[in-house]
């Protein structure tokens, strides 16, 4: 048998590519890639150049620019409130990773077990299409002080004294990250993937013996890895750039607890100090590129190669 | 109807810029007969579904020439070449039905009424019994079998000048299988349309094909009738396609009359054969009918048998071994007693021998006078 | 004393009964395959065996032990899946290694089964590779080391071999046989292709429509079919299927139609009486059709029947040519000879002598056979 093997998978003297196939195939290439390398450069590059330059300039709206130098950055790292703003967006970000990221991944997986209909419920509801301001007045009403559905439950079903929620400095950023599970949750890109594993991958792992939680660890999440992976890094870079929700809920307070970077940077924006808001953008722009490198070097390889 | 033929053709794809690429079609030069159905068959990724799109026009060539009846066409777009096409999918259109199927040419080609039903009507005469059947049914009710027949007939109404045929027929099970190739085939040769047919499995090539092309790795390997193939292959990679059980390989070496195993054991070569052959290296191939299988020892070298297959169908049974590295599968009667051990010599006059290294054939049977 | 045992199993699709009352025991070491056409339940009923469909009825039984209500992983049976199931981010050694460290065995007798396994198949210089990186044959031999590792009762296997060139199936073939002789357990096997049916079991379990037609060793089915389901699905090319007519006529048997007049032997009078004068269908292999000139018995004009050759098939055997009748409505057969028909005599008319000692004859309503051969 290796002998014949040998014949059947001979690879025979094979003429190369000469080389104007090679040049129009690099030419045809080149075509369909320019249109995507235009709009980066215009969209991406050009504008995250004229940043890094600005931030080193007063940036003022109209009139003549005034070279600052790093001055900029030396303002905004004596100011107390940037890094209280970067320790809450880490906080923040830590947080709603490990919850909107981490669970939905489980919930997935346990959803994956239950019977067809029951599933096909569970996704509606988990899934269901809410608009962002919609959802944040309902969730505005159910952290409400005094009349909101979570003080009843705290209250009356718990029997615990009254809670402050949006308004406690120690807690705001958990509760502003509690109803995310829920709205933004990559579940449905988990259930997708774990659709798309074959079948038969858990009942043979079934046959050689393997119970629930080997099943999952052998199976579920390795076939999984290249989804979380890219819904990981999403959920990095998005969590560090939060602040729409933020804003709307709390709007940084009480006392700064939940101003993340973003907002930060509104803030001054606001103070017309333009110079410093486009400084600490690309400060913020340094912080993800760290965190990106970091991810590419953990989540290195295809698990399959 | 007509000839095809193609002339040096080189297709590459886009993995060209990879290094170690290959092309898909490395100078392919070679004529199919005007109402020849050839079949193509070779191993997965040796270019002959690249062969089939090349000739249809839906994969341009990056050098060569493709002639329609000494016409070239290279440059003609799929659509006016006048070609017919079977996937292995049936591409029909699923919510027509098998009429609409057929006349779906008629109404893009702002034919007549008259024309259209004229000619319908003359193929489903032709494509025979009951066929006016299933013209009247939606596709999602036919079975794979006819949905191939309506293909077919799909193809038939356009009176094209070459039908192309990719793998039509590996969805349907086994003895769907046989009985739709009987019928195919016989379509083929009634309408007499030249046809190349694409196919992994060898059987089918034999069984479709008046003449068979064995591709490997963008080339031709061999382009002739089964028996040209079987009795009397270009080298080790056609000999081992073509045959079921598969031809044992051995790798030998001779010196004088001796014909020495890579396990030590030798067989003396016929004086004729032996001066045919060069010194050295050599690969020695048997068909499994090529052996002189014996109880006793006498000249033959003793294989272990690990298990004789008897197949009742086939009245015929296999034994099977190892000898000198080499899967050997024997052709004994179906009678044959239950043994572990029996001795082996190739019938030289059957057997095949190959250079070692580009695998060229030294030596081959030759086609069998049969009559 | 039969190591697997199953009775009346069932199984109850939600509109369609998918295995109906099907029963039978398999041996000590003995290796069945459930052959028959897609849709016929073979697949639901090894899949029941090995517990990963529950029974909707009925009893399967290991040995002594009634498993309908055992998990798969309980039941210890191991399985080779049609598209292998080998899992893409583990490594071949991994893969094997997978249900011994399931079950915690311990790390130097994974070592030593894995790597035997990995010799006997050929995958030994594999063993660090990722499944990708595999051809299809080498992932089947990956599934099948994977199996060999395991000390289970039972071994299943799904068309193992579907997915497989034909060039290496036949060596795949050889290498399934090695894991059953070395394991020595009862086996199932599971394929729609009667050729690897007849090739691979000791006995064989046609299937339709969920029921089990006719079960027995190879060479009973091809010998004396049970019905004509039987007799046209083993076999390939087919049985040959006459719709004839039986007559007397001077105390002579004649099978007649159209196309037809054979003169039938004495000794199946007896099993034909009661159908003088109704239609039956007479069934030859291709193999009983013969050039009248080679022919082993007498050839007269009351065995003879002419055919158009249609197609010739040639063979490493000979060959098989496809035939069609001219009288009446034309009616396809086929014939194969030993030696090779020459090409010119397509589109001739031929004659072939029926070697009618060995004909089948089935009722046209039930399909049963009428002789008992």
């Amino acid at each position: 048998m290796a002998a014949q093997a040998e014949v059947l998978d001979a690879p025979s003297a094979q003429s190369s590519v000469p080389s104007e196939v090679k040049a129009r195939r690099r030419w045809q290439l080149a075509l369909f890639i320019v249109p995507a390398f235009l709009f980066q450069f215009f969209w991406g590059w050009y504008p995250m150049l004229v940043a890094l330059f600005l931030s080193m300039t007063d940036a003022p709206i109209r009139g003549a620019l005034t070279w600052q130098g790093l001055n900029n950055y030396n303002r905004l790292l004596l100011d107390p409130l940037v890094p209280m703003a970067f320790r809450i967006t880490l906080i923040y970000a830590g947080l709603s990773i490990l919850l909107t990221f981490a669970i939905p991944i489980f919930v997935s997986i346990l959803l994956m077990e239950m019977p067809p209909n029951v599933m096909r419920v569970m996704m509606i509801l988990w899934f269901l299409p809410l608009s962002g301001i919609a959802s944040t007045l309902f969730w505005q009403y159910l952290y409400n002080e005094q009349f909101g559905l979570f003080q009843w439950i705290a209250t009356a079903v718990l029997g615990l004294p009254p809670q402050s929620f949006l308004s406690s400095q120690n807690w705001v950023l958990l509760w502003l990250i509690l109803p995310s599970i829920l709205l933004y949750g990559p579940g449905l890109y988990y259930l997708t993937g774990l659709q798309s594993i074959p079948r038969s991958y858990y009942e043979a792992a079934e046959i050689e013996g393997a119970g629930f939680w080997r099943k999952i660890w052998t199976i579920s999440l390795p076939r999984l890895r290249p989804i979380i992976a890219m819904t990981l890094l999403f959920a990095i870079i998005g969590s560090l750039q939060e602040f729409t929700f933020p804003d709307l809920m709390t709007r940084g307070g009480p006392n700064g607890a939940s101003r993340t970077v973003v907002m930060y940077i509104m803030n001054i924006l606001n103070n017309a100090r333009y110079g410093d808001a486009t400084a600490l953008a690309v400060m913020l722009f340094a912080l993800i590129m760290v965190a990106t490198l970091i991810y590419r070097i953990v989540f290195k390889a295809d698990p399959d190669q | 109807m007509s000839s095809v033929q193609l002339e040096n053709v080189v297709k590459y794809y886009d993995s060209a810029l990879l290094p170690g690429a290959a092309p898909a079609l490395d100078h392919i030069t070679l004529e199919i007969r005007d109402g020849e159905t050839v079949s193509v068959v070779g191993p997965s990724g040796c270019g002959k579904s690249t062969l089939l799109k090349t000739i249809a026009g839906l994969e341009r060539p990056d050098a060569g020439r493709i002639f329609y009846n000494q016409t070239e066409v290279t440059q003609i777009p799929t659509q006016e070449r006048g070609i017919g096409m079977i996937f292995q999918d049936y591409a029909l259109y699923p919510n027509r039905e098998g009429q609409g199927n057929l006349s779906y040419y008629f109404e893009v080609r702002k034919k007549t009424e008259e024309e259209k039903q004229q000619r319908l009507k003359e193929t489903a005469e032709m494509m025979g019994i009951g066929f006016d059947l299933l013209l009247s049914r939606q596709v999602d009710t036919l079975s794979g079998g006819e949905r191939q027949r309506v293909g077919i007939a799909r193809c038939i109404v356009r009176d094209p000048n070459v039908f192309l045929m990719d793998e039509p027929i590996s969805n349907l099970d086994a003895k769907l299988r046989e009985r739709t190739r009987v019928e195919m085939r016989r379509l083929l040769s009634k309408f007499g349309i030249t046809t190349l047919y694409v196919t992994h499995d060898q059987q089918e090539a034999i069984f479709m094909g008046d003449r068979i092309i064995v591709m490997r790795a963008g080339r031709v390997e061999q382009f002739d009738s089964f028996d040209a193939l079987y009795y009397t292959p270009a080298n080790l990679f056609v000999a081992s396609l073509i045959g079921t059980p598969p031809i044992s390989v051995l790798p030998a070496e001779r010196d004088g009359l001796t014909l020495r195993l890579h396990s030590g054991d030798s067989w003396t070569l016929p004086e004729a054969l032996a001066h045919t052959l060069p010194p050295g290296r050599l690969r020695l191939a048997v068909r499994p009918e090529g052996w002189l299988v014996a109880l006793q020892p006498g000249d033959g070298l003793a294989l272990n048998v690990t298990h004789i297959e008897r197949l009742y169908t086939e009245r015929a049974a296999f034994a099977h071994g190892q000898l000198g590295g080499a899967a050997i599968n024997a052709l004994v009667p179906l009678d044959f007693p239950d043994t572990r051990q029996v001795f082996l010599q190739p019938d030289w006059e059957r057997s095949y021998v190959f250079h070692a290294d580009n695998e060229s054939a030294l030596h081959v049977p030759g086609v069998p006078d049969l009559f | 004393m039969a190591s697997i045992t199953v009775t009346n199993l069932t199984k109850q699709f939600a509109e369609k009964t998918a295995v109906n009352a099907v029963s039978f025991e398999l041996g000590e070491h003995e290796f069945l395959v459930l052959v028959g056409p897609s849709g016929c339940g073979k697949t639901t009923t090894l899949r029941m065996l090995a517990g990963l469909e529950p029974a909707s009825g009925g009893d399967i039984y290991f040995g002594e032990r009634r498993v309908n209500d055992i998990r798969p992983r309980d039941r210890n049976v191991a399985m080779v899946f049609q598209d292998y199931a080998v899992f893409p981010h583990l490594t071949v050694y991994d893969n094997i290694a997978y249900g011994l460290r399931s079950r915690g065995a311990s790390r130097a007798l994974i070592h030593e089964r894995v790597t035997a396994a990995a010799k006997t198949f050929r995958i030994d210089q594999l063993l660090k590779r990722k499944p990708r990186q595999l051809s299809g044959g080498e992932r089947q031999r990956v599934a099948l080391s994977r199996a060999m590792v395991r000390d289970a009762d039972l071994f299943l296997y799904d068309e193992p071999l579907s997915n497989l060139d034909a060039q290496l199936r036949h060596q795949a073939r050889e290498d399934i046989v090695a894991l059953h002789n070395q394991k020595q357990k009862p086996s199932v096997y599971v394929t729609h292709d009667q050729s690897e049916a007849m090739a691979m079991g000791d006995r064989i379990a046609v299937m339709r429509d969920g029921k089990i037609e006719q079960i027995g060793a190879g060479g009973d089915l091809y010998k004396s079919p049970a019905n004509l389901f039987v007799a046209y699905f083993i076999g390939t090319p087919s049985i040959n299927l006459f719709d004839v007519t039986i007559e007397v006529e001077a105390d002579e048997f004649y099978a007649v139609n159209p196309g037809l007049r054979v003169r039938l032997p004495a000794e199946i009078r007896d099993a034909l009486q009661t159908y003088v004068g109704a239609p039956v269908k007479m069934g030859l292999r291709p193999e009983d059709l013969h050039s009248p000139k080679l022919a082993p018995f007498a050839v007269t004009e009351f065995n003879q029947i002419r055919g158009i050759v249609n197609v010739i098939e040639p063979s490493s055997t000979g060959c098989a040519v496809y035939l069609s009748t001219i009288e009446g409505v034309p009616q396809d057969f086929t014939a194969t000879f030993r030696t090779r028909l020459p090409a010119t005599y397509l589109e001739k008319e031929i004659p072939l002598a029926l070697h009618l000692e060995k004909a089948h004859f089935f009722d046209p309503q039930s399909g049963l056979s009428l002789l008992k051969r």
